[in-house]
């Protein structure tokens, strides 16, 4: 399962348009492309939130100490550790 | 349906059962007050710390029953206080039956992320009204919602409110009163129209995973479409169904699964992708952004509250003036309780004549409730503090700014002011606790909170540093005294994160919910509300803990006074009459007294415990007076000071800084070896035993309330004591070993 996440993301990256979402610079907005990894809970309270593919995300910003990041997605604004964040991959819509 | 559901009820003599529901964050609380007053009290669900919330809505034709149901954002449960939505809402709790109306409240800001739930609420078919919370703000920002439309598409009444105005709370109340009997069919249109756009093998599968459901459970009412889509896309298997052994549908479930993967759907987010996209879709017909509409309008103040220099600035002002409200606002208050508590004892002392009733009622019983008592203002001002930062968004940002240093041990920063606040006191710490939504993170924080050197520590501190710690300088500025206090601060702190770092490595592995929170747009914060929650807190406080505190109290009160010693009572009798007669005794008198409560102490049953233990407490350089002192302080640390001057004669009244206590405790000589009991040493030994042991029974007490079960409170108390006795012992043996 793992692997054949990771043969998926290599695929995407190849894509330039398709990035982790950390690698987002502040105020830089995408949309959700892809979860990346096996944290099912994570996902499923993210899908809930509205990380659902092709929504637009806006990367905020990160906490002063650079943990957690701020991101908003409809009207709402979370706060996610990096390391889950590293797991959301965004489609940038050039 | 309705009609029925209400008859049933009221011929169990009970009220129809009206459930609050809907996302953190949507103002679901303020609503609860605002329609229930005071007329509500707060507990836990059986076997969880989830708070249970219930009140009492008063209408003109008819009382109804409302519950505050936890915030929730789906159905399908990620933590306890979802699952409880879950267990209420399908007739699966038992000490809660399923509501009779649904108030869903959604946030009017974000009604698109807040639809999700309140849909798949709907599609329960129990008969329901939808709030737009936070109007005005909505209003104010530019969003348009047409209220019409949106009714059309839910199919259920919809109601514009600011849940803080009452007029508009009213409104919804009236509405309650003259229209529950009225049917609707919720979702009825909008539903059949959303399925028609589902991918067909889709349609198919759930249809068949329905038609099971029917005839499987004739109890489950609702659109079971709408629950055989969740059954396909719930990857955790957290609904109630999956609970059960019902194989069929669970192979079923599999089978769809399967065939899904085949034609490159992904299942686990079918439900989340569908029922997103018809949000979106339809919320074309009721959302109308203004011209005047600004994206992030209330979160400008995230420029200041988040900066790195002036939101740290910030936030230290805002943390000083916490410890400071909870340290020193709370101490006239608290000696406003003492004083009062003082004059009836001695008002009961004077009127009464002497007999062990009286004893009892007077240091066992008006002291336990002065010990619940002294709590409360601490307690309430925290809580009040807490309400005006949660209420106005700037928690979610301390959370948010601190997380990163509190993950090096394994917590949230949302830990970081329950542990402040327990520099003051750890009671008030462990119920701030209660804003941290992960159980483990929780529970870590409880179980480190009484490590953090608190108040009631401070007298012990004094008295042994006062006492034996020389007041010199080392390398010309440093007082040896301040540095010896200082160093306890700093045992404290770094067992407490070492401990933390510990329980996170190994029985408090992992997370139970998923790390993300919401930062909400910032709002003024509203006095009442927070004005009552504090209140409520303070008065489950003295209800719940009071109760155990209060009988702990008692039970001391009896190892401290028995048995009794008539013979000594008798002597000393006796001769308190003779020198009576005689006034020129009156030091004499004073003296005999002293010798007495020494006397009954010595014999009491914590006496010959402390004794009992001296054998154990040898190594640490305790003898059994210490001894005494460490069982009494059981009932808060502090006590240690007024026991040690009982047991070494001098005033009763002695407080730490006493020079008649401190001199007592100098002079004090072994009987075997004639060497002084107390020396440097034993006074670092005694500090560090104060530090890291578990000397307090309202503590445990809470932790008992807010846990629910005596497993995490005697945890505590083991591993604290293990750590002090532990702690004292090589600090005493090695100081011994190096001289000292």
């Amino acid at each position: 399962m793992q692997y054949l996440l990771r043969i998926n993301f290599n695929k995407a990256s190849m894509n330039t348009n398709i990035c982790k979402l950390t690698e987002l610079k502040p105020n830089q907005s995408g949309t959700v492309h892809s979860f990346l990894g096996d944290n099912h809970h994570l996902h499923s309270r993210l899908r809930e939130l509205g990380f659902t593919k092709g929504c637009w995300v806006t990367y905020i910003r990160r906490a002063p100490l650079g943990d957690p990041i701020e991101l908003a997605i409809y009207e709402s604004h979370i706060a996610i550790r990096k390391i889950d964040a590293m797991n959301i991959l965004i489609e940038l819509n050039i | 349906m309705m009609d029925s559901l209400i008859l049933t009820h009221t011929s169990n003599n009970s009220s129809p059962l009206i459930a609050l529901t809907g996302n953190p964050n949507c103002g679901k609380t303020t609503l609860f007050n605002q329609l229930t007053g005071l007329r509500h009290k707060t507990g836990n669900y059986p076997g969880v710390t989830v708070e249970k919330k219930i009140g009492l809505l008063k209408l003109k034709n008819q009382n109804f029953t409302l519950i505050d149901l936890p915030g929730t954002y789906s159905l399908l449960p990620c933590s306890p206080d979802e699952k409880v939505v879950h267990d209420i809402l399908f007739d699966q709790q038992a000490d809660t039956r399923k509501p009779d109306l649904l108030l869903i409240v959604l946030d009017a800001n974000n009604l698109e992320r807040n639809l999700y739930f309140a849909t798949q609420a709907l599609e329960l078919n129990i008969p329901s009204i939808v709030v737009l919370n936070m109007w005005d703000m909505a209003h104010k920002n530019g969003t348009c919602i047409d209220l019409k439309e949106l009714e059309l598409f839910l199919g259920v009444p919809c109601f514009s409110c600011d849940s803080r105005k009452s007029l508009e709370v009213e409104k919804i109340k009236n509405h309650i009163d003259l229209n529950l009997t009225i049917k609707h069919a919720p979702l009825f249109h909008s539903f059949k129209q959303w399925k028609s756009n589902w991918p067909d093998c889709v349609q198919k599968h759930t249809q068949t995973l329905s038609t099971i459901l029917t005839n499987n459970y004739p109890n489950m009412k609702g659109n079971l479409e709408g629950e055989a889509l969740r059954l396909i896309s719930d990857s955790q298997l957290n609904h109630h169904l999956f609970k059960t052994n019902d194989v069929k549908i669970h192979q079923e479930i599999n089978l769809i699964r399967n065939d899904l993967l085949k034609q490159n759907i992904q299942w686990k987010s079918i439900e989340a992708d569908l029922r997103y996209h018809w949000i979106q879709s339809s919320s074309r017909k009721f959302i109308r952004k203004e011209s005047n509409y600004q994206k992030n309008k209330y979160y400008l103040f995230d420029k200041f509250f988040i900066h790195p220099i002036w939101g740290s600035l910030f936030f230290l002002i805002i943390m000083s003036l916490i410890f400071q409200s909870i340290f020193t606002w709370a101490e006239p208050i608290m000696n406003l309780f003492s004083y009062f508590i003082d004059h009836l004892s001695q008002l009961i002392d004077s009127t009464f004549p002497d007999s062990q009733l009286k004893n009892l009622v007077l240091d066992g019983i008006i002291a336990g409730v002065g010990n619940v008592l002294i709590f409360l203002p601490q307690i309430f001002i925290l809580f009040f503090f807490i309400g005006i930062f949660e209420d106005s968004g700037y928690m979610a940002r301390a959370a948010f700014v601190l997380d990163k240093i509190m993950s090096k041990v394994g917590l949230s920063g949302k830990s970081f002011l329950p542990l402040l606040s327990s520099f003051a006191c750890a009671i008030p710490g462990i119920l701030a606790t209660r804003t941290i939504e992960d159980r483990k993170d929780r529970l870590c924080t409880i179980l480190i909170a009484p490590l953090i050197s608190c108040s009631a520590r401070i007298p012990v501190y004094t008295l042994m540093i006062g006492a034996l710690i020389p007041s010199i300088k080392i390398w010309g500025f440093f007082n040896l005294q301040g540095a010896c206090l200082l160093s306890m601060y700093l045992l404290s702190i770094t067992t407490a994160l070492t401990m933390a770092t510990l329980f996170r490595k190994t029985f408090l592995k992992g997370q139970t919910i998923p790390f993300l929170f919401e930062l909400p747009p910032y709002r003024l914060p509203n006095l009442k509300t927070i004005l009552i929650s504090s209140w409520d807190q303070s008065k489950e406080f003295i209800y719940r803990a009071g109760s155990i505190i209060f009988c702990i109290s008692i039970v001391l009160w009896f190892l401290v006074n028995y048995p009794k010693n008539p013979e000594q009572d008798h002597n000393y009798l006796i001769q308190k009459n003779k020198l009576i007669q005689n006034p020129s005794y009156n030091e004499k008198l004073t003296a005999l007294e002293k010798e007495h409560h020494r006397y009954k102490m010595e014999h009491s049953f914590a006496g010959k415990l402390g004794k009992t233990i001296e054998p154990l407490t040898r190594y640490l350089g305790f003898d059994w007076k210490i001894n005494i002192g460490i069982i009494s302080s059981f009932a808060a640390r502090e006590v240690l000071v007024s026991t040690l001057a009982i047991v070494y004669q001098v005033n009763e009244d002695a407080d730490a800084t006493s020079v008649d206590l401190r001199q007592a405790i100098l002079t004090e000589k072994s009987p075997t070896t004639g060497k002084p009991v107390y020396t440097p040493l034993v006074g670092i030994s005694v500090m560090v035993f104060f530090v890291l042991a578990c000397q307090c029974m309202s503590t445990l007490a809470i932790v008992k309330k807010e846990t629910s079960s005596w497993k995490w409170p005697l945890f505590m108390f083991g591993y604290m004591s293990l750590l002090a006795y532990s702690g004292s012992f090589i600090v005493f043996q090695l100081g011994k070993l190096l001289g000292f």
